[in-house]
């Protein structure tokens, strides 16, 4: 569905990309996980086409029909994909005005979604936008995200913001909403927030993509327990009052639930093993 | 021709557009009615006469050429922004469409609301029965050309023709000359209008230089026929009339050209 062959950009002389290469599939949510500035936030929007890689390139292609390259904002790329950035301004406007007024353009919008999780996420419809607090802004605006149907949604840092019933209701209209023709790619910081809900991975470092695995890849070829001791071979390890949480190789095939945020360390610190261990 | 335009798309655009800038559309409409009525107060209050239409065409004309200069900047302030303009980067219509949904607020619109509601205060308004106002009704302003010193000057069709093309309706003029302002509110991010400004100081200085160099040059010529006494009517007309060319070009080319500037920058905008 989304292919990116060798791409490079960069702002002014400094480059964040530098000739990566990735393939997302239909029907999935991925997590893009990376330190502050690999160019997580630079990858979503040359995505949805508000920036344009300068060399390699970038094709969406949705079922059934003909290949985009985002760069060029083509209306009906346009009208299949949404982004929703981290930091955003509302409108003076009530969430109905601008649900009704910003979705006119979008053919697979559905209004009583919208008024289904406006309702869920406790949000009234009639209320000003600007007169809202910053999570429920976050809130309004991805009901409307997901009320648009896009085959290709694409949010940054969605949970940043929102309050711990709302993480939990966040993460059940994601699950509710996600088909088999829609691809989210959720770019966090906070992995515990969607731990269950991201698959496949994505690592990206400053050098490029350090992995882009399915959960079950991940469990098939890593092995996270806590343990009273460090494993010698273990990737990564980090005492807590229970223990030493770590992942090591596993080659004994024991099944283990994937701890994000350890993985994530583990293959910061051991980005060729992890790249060579996940490549495709 | 559906990539680049496409009627339902368009009309669902203009849509959304006019609703998110409608808001500003009325503020900017009110402030300049508020600014004409304040002015009607003042001169009914302290003028001892009434103030004929010359003079109010002159104070609206530059009523309308301050409004239709800050219309593009308050309408679609966002459009180039990273934060605030995203949602307009990526809604799902051709930069042509973007393009002519902003001339056709920003420009006819706004030109029209704003020309129709400040004639039809200073109509109610000269129909008042004060002592000292306003006299007289300025309507015809709207689709008069502005006349020039040669037009009343001359007979001939031609020459007539020539100043007519320079200087467009007042309506269509106003519009023609916002052209620029939708281009600078698309190419400057942030301080817009200071330096688009600055800009236009800019200009102003190049093109009166080069317009004084080459009116110095004919001027000179038309010396030593004025000296040697051969100087007609005809020869001062002839003189003038690249220049009139020259004016009627930029009138309606230079407009074209910020228009397909505005193109190219909305499609090359970075977000």
């Amino acid at each position: 569905m989304i292919d990116i062959q060798n791409l490079e950009f960069c702002y002014g002389k400094h480059k964040v990309f530098d000739n990566i290469t990735l393939h997302l599939e239909t029907g999935k949510i991925y997590g893009l996980l990376g330190e502050n500035g690999v160019g997580k936030t630079t990858l979503l929007r040359i995505l949805c086409g508000l920036l344009r890689s300068h060399q390699g390139c970038c094709s969406v292609q949705f079922t059934g029909q003909q290949s985009f390259n985002p760069g060029d904002r083509h209306p009906d790329f346009l009208s299949q994909v949404f982004y929703l950035p981290e930091l955003f301004v509302v409108p003076a406007t009530t969430a109905e005005c601008f649900a009704r007024s910003h979705s006119q353009l979008y053919p697979n919008h559905s209004w009583e979604l919208f008024c289904k999780l406006m309702n869920d996420f406790e949000l009234d419809p009639k209320c000003r936008l600007d007169r809202l607090s910053h999570g429920q802004q976050k809130k309004a605006m991805i009901a409307f995200a997901l009320s648009l149907r896009t085959p290709l949604l694409l949010l940054d840092e969605p949970s940043n913001g929102l309050d711990i019933p709302s993480k939990t209701q966040f993460r059940k209209v994601i699950a509710e909403c996600a088909t088999e023709e829609t691809t989210l790619v959720i770019s966090t910081h906070q992995v515990r927030d969607l731990e269950n809900l991201i698959d496949p991975v994505i690592i990206l470092d400053r050098e490029g993509v350090v992995m882009n695995a399915s959960v079950e890849q991940i469990a098939e070829k890593l092995y996270f327990s806590v343990e009273n001791q460090c494993s010698a071979d273990a990737y990564f390890g980090e005492q807590t009052l229970n223990g030493y949480v770590q992942v090591a190789p596993n080659t004994q095939g024991l099944e283990s639930r994937v701890n994000l945020e350890i993985l994530f360390n583990a293959a910061l610190n051991n980005k060729r093993t992890f790249q060579t261990l996940f490549q495709r | 021709m559906n990539t680049y335009f496409s009627f339902t798309r368009f009309g669902r655009l203009l849509r959304q557009d006019w609703q998110d800038c409608s808001r500003h559309f009325w503020i900017l409409i009110l402030s300049s009615v508020g600014a004409y009525l304040a002015f009607w107060l003042f001169c009914a209050l302290f003028f001892d006469f009434s103030i004929g239409t010359t003079g109010r065409s002159i104070l609206t004309q530059c009523l309308f050429s301050l409004m239709m200069f800050l219309a593009p900047y308050r309408l679609f302030q966002n459009v180039n922004k990273r934060l605030e303009g995203y949602l307009y980067g990526i809604t799902p219509a051709s930069v042509l469409e973007k393009v002519l949904s902003m001339i056709l607020i920003a420009s006819v619109f706004f030109g029209c609301v704003e020309v129709v509601s400040i004639y039809s205060v200073d109509s109610l308004l000269s129909l008042l029965p004060t002592p000292y106002g306003f006299e007289g009704h300025l309507w015809q302003n709207a689709i008069q050309c502005e006349t020039s010193m040669l037009n009343t000057l001359m007979d001939s069709q031609t020459y007539e023709f020539v100043t007519t093309l320079a200087a467009p309706p007042m309506l269509l003029s106003l519009m023609l000359k916002q052209s620029w302002f939708i281009y600078f509110n698309t190419l400057f991010r942030s301080n817009k209008i200071g330096y688009t400004i600055l800009v236009l100081i800019g200009i102003s200085i190049a093109s009166s230089t080069l317009s004084g160099l080459f009116a110095f040059a004919s001027l000179y010529a038309m010396d030593i026929e004025l000296m040697e006494g051969t100087v007609t009517m005809e020869t001062i007309f002839s003189n003038l009339t690249p220049y009139i060319w020259v004016a009627s070009l930029l009138t309606y080319v230079v407009p074209v050209i910020f228009w397909v500037l505005t193109y190219f920058r909305i499609k090359k905008i970075q977000y």
